[in-house]
């Protein structure tokens, strides 16, 4: 059985107890995992002549930490009782302009950053968006808020979207609190959702809500039905609400914890875990060998 | 996968002479896009903006001889040729769809809108020609005119200058 998961709470200016809310709220509906996100924004660049730079001090781009959220004990008291198993995760949203591109995009691998359990990057241009899929900046996910103005009415954008998708491991995100209220949000949230179901074959989309208030957010089988309206077969949608959300979250995982993706150590005793499996391998390989060459083959007891 | 489009070769009809012969009241390519956008919202609510505006487009418009060619996608194409007989009006000016043909390229529309403008031309032709009026010098240019035209058009000779 698969769980659902939420990836995109928005808790920006936010007190303890509304974020108690929230979290109650959607662990009622349904969903077992959640990341709570927080919105940045890198600091426009205003003209200035050289000498007033050399004087001023560089503005110091901050970036806040990310905070440990543990749920209420009355509420985890709750969740024990039905042995449901909840885990709360921390996520950025950075928005990034055209032109932040030569000046701050340095800061996307500095340790601050790193912290983050998910990192999501938010163009606001057309320009931008092919600007990111076609370059490594260590991210993943791409949330887009417009469609329209990010350039996704075009049906010809398969190449650079399938690059994103397969080569830079990178998914695209849609987010549907905005849509429930306004008849354009609406449009654009189907507009932009087909297209990038046919350029990307449903592989690489997810959905989550950009709620920061109880009232916006829907369980995850009303999602369903929503995600049907891209033309596209029960099958995929199934895929889309249910694994492409797992997949981002151990793409995330591989990207903070391991460094090549490839082993990931929980304790100090497991290197000698690792070295004692390996050495009883090899032991198996070398007696099923010699055990080869004591049975003869039928071919040469039928030769002599 | 190649995306898939049909091309609709419509003619506006108005009901009122006189507008067509008011020269102001003359339509643009933009005039047509903006009503066709606006009735989709009507009848089809936001699920049908949201799938026929981005694969709506106007491709070619004569106002002389009120002729135009629209594209969509071809999934959508009953649910557009239904919409457009709904279509009453233009800017206050009362208008009629006629679709002539319809095709999956624009080949195929221009070559059967050249065989459709001739057989026009024929008729209004045979409308001048049956008058046995004297004709003026003016109008006796543009029977010449005419007669040539049929007659390249006769032979699918279609290099005329």
């Amino acid at each position: 059985m698969t769980t659902f998961c939420d990836l995109n709470l928005n808790v920006t200016n936010l007190t303890e107890k509304l974020i108690d809310q929230l979290v109650e709220s959607t662990i009622k509906l349904g969903y077992n995992e959640v990341a709570l996100s927080v919105d940045f924004e890198f600091p426009a660049a205003g003209s200035k002549t050289n000498e007033q730079k050399k004087k001023e001090n560089r503005q110091l781009v901050l970036v806040p930490p990310p905070k440990n959220y543990k749920i209420q004990q009355k509420l985890a008291n709750r969740l024990d009782l039905f042995c449901r198993k909840i885990k709360v995760y921390s996520r950025i949203n950075i928005k990034i302009k055209p032109n932040d591109i030569n000046t701050y995009l340095h800061h996307l691998k500095s340790k601050e950053v790193m912290a983050y359990d998910i990192i999501a990057l938010e163009p606001v241009d057309s320009q931008v968006l092919l600007y990111l899929c076609n370059n490594n900046f260590n991210a993943d996910l791409i949330s887009i808020k417009s469609g329209i103005e990010c350039g996704l009415t075009d049906k010809h954008l398969i190449r650079p979207l399938n690059n994103a998708v397969n080569s830079m491991s990178l998914h695209f995100e849609l987010c549907y609190s905005a849509s429930i209220s306004s008849s354009t949000e609406r449009r654009d949230f189907i507009m932009a959702g087909r297209c990038l179901t046919f350029n990307t074959k449903s592989k690489g989309l997810i959905i989550s809500s950009g709620a920061s208030n109880s009232n916006n957010l829907r369980g995850p089988y009303e999602l369903l039905n929503i995600v049907k309206l891209f033309d596209i077969t029960e099958q995929e949608s199934h895929q889309i609400i249910r694994r492409n959300n797992h997949q981002v979250l151990t793409n995330s995982f591989c990207r903070k914890h391991t460094a090549a993706g490839m082993v990931y150590l929980n304790e100090p005793n497991d290197l000698n875990k690792l070295t004692n499996a390996l050495l009883m391998y090899r032991e198996r390989l070398d007696r099923e060998k010699t055990e080869e060459k004591i049975i003869e083959s039928p071919k040469k007891k039928i030769k002599n | 996968m190649r995306f898939k489009r049909r091309y609709f070769c419509c003619e506006l009809q108005y009901r009122d002479s006189d507008c067509v012969q008011n020269k102001l009241n003359k339509l643009k390519h933009s005039d047509i896009s903006s009503t066709i956008n606006k009735s989709i919202e009507k009848f089809y609510g936001d699920l049908g903006a949201a799938e026929m505006i981005p694969s709506f487009s106007v491709i070619y418009f004569n106002q002389n001889t009120n002729i135009c060619i629209l594209r969509t996608a071809r999934n959508l194409e009953k649910k557009f040729h239904t919409m457009l007989t709904f279509i009453q009006k233009i800017e206050n000016i009362d208008v009629q769809f006629k679709v002539v043909h319809k095709s999956g390229s624009i080949k195929k529309c221009k070559e059967f809108l050249i065989e459709y403008c001739s057989n026009r031309l024929l008729e209004f032709y045979q409308k001048t020609s049956s008058r046995h009026q004297k004709l003026d010098n003016d109008d006796q240019i543009i029977v010449n005119v005419l007669t040539n035209l049929i007659e390249a058009c006769d032979k699918n000779d279609y290099s005329f200058n």
